[in-house]
């Protein structure tokens, strides 16, 4: 090798100045290039029109979807500046769009005492520059002093400068860009959760008119947004589905130390809690200093209320505790302040040690000033938190009880019975797996007999694992504890029996098949409903049966605290050889095994009244930490907004009684 | 136990030997009390995030961080005289190993089907299959810190 081959100069290293930066590293500047990505770059040029709204000069928005896979923002703002920049003497909107960290929100305030904008939210601090960067085709277009005026670049660079094409009376920006498909290869833009977005920002601003034009299609479809009840409108939109505790969301707004704070929130009879916090705008969907103002204030006025009232003990110091008075709590909560930090670059958790007094301050007194003059809905909430505090223990007394009574292997049905009765309500909703096309569909295809099979469905629930045999079968008979499950079942199965599962009201020798889901890891014993069933079964009939299960020895004991938490009645965690062994030990033979997956939404699952809302938060924390050895083998996924999808494993076994 | 070394070993110029002294056991109980404390408090940490006392969670979180700092101490001076678990010395990597192989056979093989079986014959099914769950990680643990033994050999 000569040396000039491995020269190594101040040539060669290379500067990333402005937007080849952007383009070489362009998920460290929107977070991906996949759907997330893409849409960021939306949001970046929808944030800049919102932050126009929020200093007074703008009142609709506009964002097209065109067929092309582009996408155009209007507002009618005040426009990008076009004059020429003081420092740099290009035009003022050149810079803009073509350098990194340039805008109107990084100045201090101007000599004569007004910023540009007092308070704006912005995402990553890229600015609308990074949108160019990332964009094949961007194409501004301004209305501001008389004229209109247009630009356009591609991939970055200008293809055309900047020109009066003509007069208007109107001011305002729209700007069409298309995600450049060589960067954001393959992606579509996830219109849903751009819609939900653009609702949200509606809500968030009062008065603002917020459109979604999708104009992919033949003919353009408009959604227009306007809610002139803010953030109690948002609050009412999030509680449409469940029932609400007190008639109205109570609404709270209010000033402390320069921290304008916006709160609406309503309780619900659901369990589980939704609070949504906004700073400036900007959704902060891990929490932060602000929300932790709101949980304090929330539980001290609750406290108070409740040892006011004399519903406390006092001589045992009783407390509610924060999760107890969150339950079913539906809030929505914006904070307006200047300079906010966050913990990194995505801006989901606030910093600002200040935002949690001031939060504090505003609704502690707001709300035990609403309470006063609300006496009745402010005691159904107070009573809504004692209860859930009530309920926590009550559902520890009950594994508590079980655990007893296991001792000589007896177990209460009252137990089972409170556990599983109280839920049937809402059955089929409390979670995916119930009526899992996949899950029914496996166990039907396992029979192989004949149709006019006599069949049992074990611990039937509401009837939809027998159900889905048939067709195949003859005569479907159920069996469950629950006098709600039973009234349920009877509508999907020919009889369904009342009865438990470790002394099954039925002969020896009387069914071509038995089915059952879900049920052996709640019995201290399992062993035992797996003997009566293959005592029940005809020689040479057929037992399918179905079972979440761990992926291995990596998750099985983070899967089992996940499971106990839900649930208190867990006492097995049941692995895919357990079963196999299950079925073999009680004298079963050509066992055979089918794995599937099916993904459950786990805060759907845990929204139980027999979850307690520590449980739940412990829960969500325990997928947030997963530990790496659980994350390679177990697939789940976080969404944007916190919430969870997890990808759950099933067996599905058969096995047979030898003929005689 | 060993002879207890006196103050004139040391006026000698001869440093006693830690092994079987009450110095030891001392190390070794302070060891299992601040690794303890280290893990409790973290634990007490997350529930006090969830219950909204933020900075209640933040001191339990830099003591649970002290505490397990306090344990690297306490294991520096173990290091020869052998690690609390199994008492056998540790230092470098490959005998670290050694003592985590011994650590991870005990648990998975020995203590806790054992646990398990205790757990079942008093009538808790429920912390018996927690302890089964926990000993078939044990097992998978074995087999990932045998090949890294491999590995570093």
């Amino acid at each position: 090798m000569t040396p000039a081959s491995t020269g190594y100069s101040a040539a060669d290293i290379t500067v990333l100045t402005g937007l080849e930066a952007v383009r070489q590293r362009p998920a460290m500047y929107v977070g991906s290039t996949g759907p997330s990505g893409a849409l960021h770059l939306v949001y970046e040029l929808v944030q800049n029109s919102v932050d126009e709204a929020m200093a007074g000069h703008c009142s609709r928005i506009s964002v097209t979807v065109h067929a092309d896979g582009g996408v155009s923002v209007s507002d009618d703002g005040r426009g990008i500046p076009v004059g020429p920049h003081p420092t740099d003497g290009r035009p003022a909107i050149e810079v803009v769009l073509t350098t990194l960290h340039a805008g109107g929100k990084f100045g201090p305030q101007r000599p004569d005492g007004v910023a540009a904008y007092g308070i704006a939210g912005g995402l990553h601090g890229v600015g609308v520059s990074c949108v160019n960067a990332l964009s094949d085709h961007f194409e501004v277009e301004v209305h501001r002093d008389g004229a209109v005026h247009h630009l356009s670049f591609l991939r970055g660079e200008e293809a055309s400068p900047l020109t009066r094409t003509g007069d208007t009376t109107s001011t305002g920006t729209t700007i069409r860009f298309r995600p450049d498909p060589t960067i954001f290869e393959g992606v579509t833009l996830d219109i849903r959760t751009l819609r939900r977005r653009l609702q949200e920002q509606a809500f968030l601003h009062a008065g603002l008119t917020v459109e979604l034009v999708d104009a992919r299609g033949r003919s353009a479809t408009t959604e227009t947004f306007r809610y002139d009840g803010g953030i109690s409108g948002f609050v009412g939109h999030l509680v449409a589905e469940r029932t609400p505790l007190h008639p109205q969301p109570i609404a709270i707004s209010g000033e402390h130390g320069g921290h304008h704070v916006d709160l609406a929130l309503q309780w619900t009879t659901a369990y589980a809690e939704e609070t949504l916090a906004y700073v400036n705008a900007i959704f902060t969907s891990q929490g932060g200093s602000h929300v932790e103002g709101l949980r304090a204030a929330l539980t001290r006025v609750i406290n108070q209320r409740a040892r006011a009232e004399g519903l406390l003990h006092d001589d045992a110091d009783e407390q509610i505790a924060g999760y107890d008075v969150r339950e079913g709590l539906v809030a929505v909560l914006s904070l307006k302040m200047r300079e906010p930090e966050y913990e990194g670059q995505t801006k989901s958790t606030l910093t600002s040690t200040s935002a949690t007094g001031a939060v504090e301050a505003v609704v502690e007194g707001a709300l035990t000033t609403w309470m006063d003059a609300n006496p009745t809905a402010a005691a159904a909430i107070v009573g809504k938190a004692l209860e859930a505090s009530r309920a926590r223990a009550a559902a520890r007394r009950a594994s508590e009880r079980a655990r007893y009574q296991s001792i000589d292997q007896v177990v209460s049905k009252e137990v089972y019975k409170q556990q599983f009765g109280i839920r049937s309500k809402n059955w089929h909703q409390s979670a995916a797996w119930i009526t899992d096309d996949g899950i029914l569909s496996t166990q039907a295809d396992m029979w192989d007999g004949p149709d006019d099979a006599k069949v049992l469905d074990v611990c039937c629930g509401s009837g939809v694992v027998g159900n889905a045999f048939r067709g195949k079968v003859g005569h479907i008979t159920g069996l469950d504890l629950t006098p709600e499950m039973i009234a349920m079942a009877e509508t999907r199965l020919d009889i369904v029996k009342q009865g438990d599962v470790y002394e099954m009201p039925f002969e020896s020798n009387q069914f071509d098949l038995v089915c059952n889901r879900e049920v052996l890891h709640l019995l201290p014993r399992p062993d035992i409903p797996v003997a009566q069933i293959f005592r029940v079964l005809k020689p040479g009939g057929t037992f399918i049966v179905s079972q979440l299960v761990p992926y291995g020895p990596e998750d099985a004991p983070w899967f089992f605290r996940i499971v106990k938490k839900k649930q208190p009645l867990f006492f097995n965690n049941l692995m895919a050889e357990d079963m196999v062994k299950l079925l073999e030990d009680a004298g079963f033979v050509d066992i055979v095994m089918q794995d599937l997956v099916c993904w459950e939404d786990i805060d759907v699952w845990i929204d139980t009244w027999e979850t307690p809302n520590l449980h739940r938060h412990e829960i969500r924390q325990l997928y947030y930490d997963a530990p790496a050895e659980v994350r390679r083998v177990h697939p789940f996924e976080i969404r944007p907004d916190g919430g969870i999808l997890d990808q759950w494993r099933w067996v599905v076994l058969r096995g047979r009684k030898p003929s005689a | 136990m060993a002879t207890p070394p006196s103050h004139r070993d040391a006026a000698k110029g001869r440093l006693p030997t830690l092994k079987g002294t009450l110095t030891h056991s001392h190390l070794r109980d302070a060891f299992a009390l601040d690794a303890g404390a280290a893990s409790l408090y973290g634990y007490f940490a997350r529930i006090a995030e969830i219950e909204g006392y933020p900075e209640v969670a933040t001191t339990l979180r830099e003591l649970a961080e002290q505490k397990a700092m306090f344990a690297d101490g306490h294991l520096d001076f173990l290091k020869k005289a052998g690690e609390p678990l199994t008492g056998r010395s540790i230092g470098e990597t490959v005998r670290n190993l050694e003592a985590a192989v011994l650590i991870e056979e005990q648990d998975a093989v020995d203590r806790l089907p054992g646990h398990a079986r205790t757990a079942h014959a008093e009538g808790f099914p429920d912390i018996a299959s927690w302890f089964e769950s926990v000993a078939l990680a044990r097992h998978h643990h074995l087999a990932r810190l045998q090949a890294a033994k491999e590995d570093a050999r």
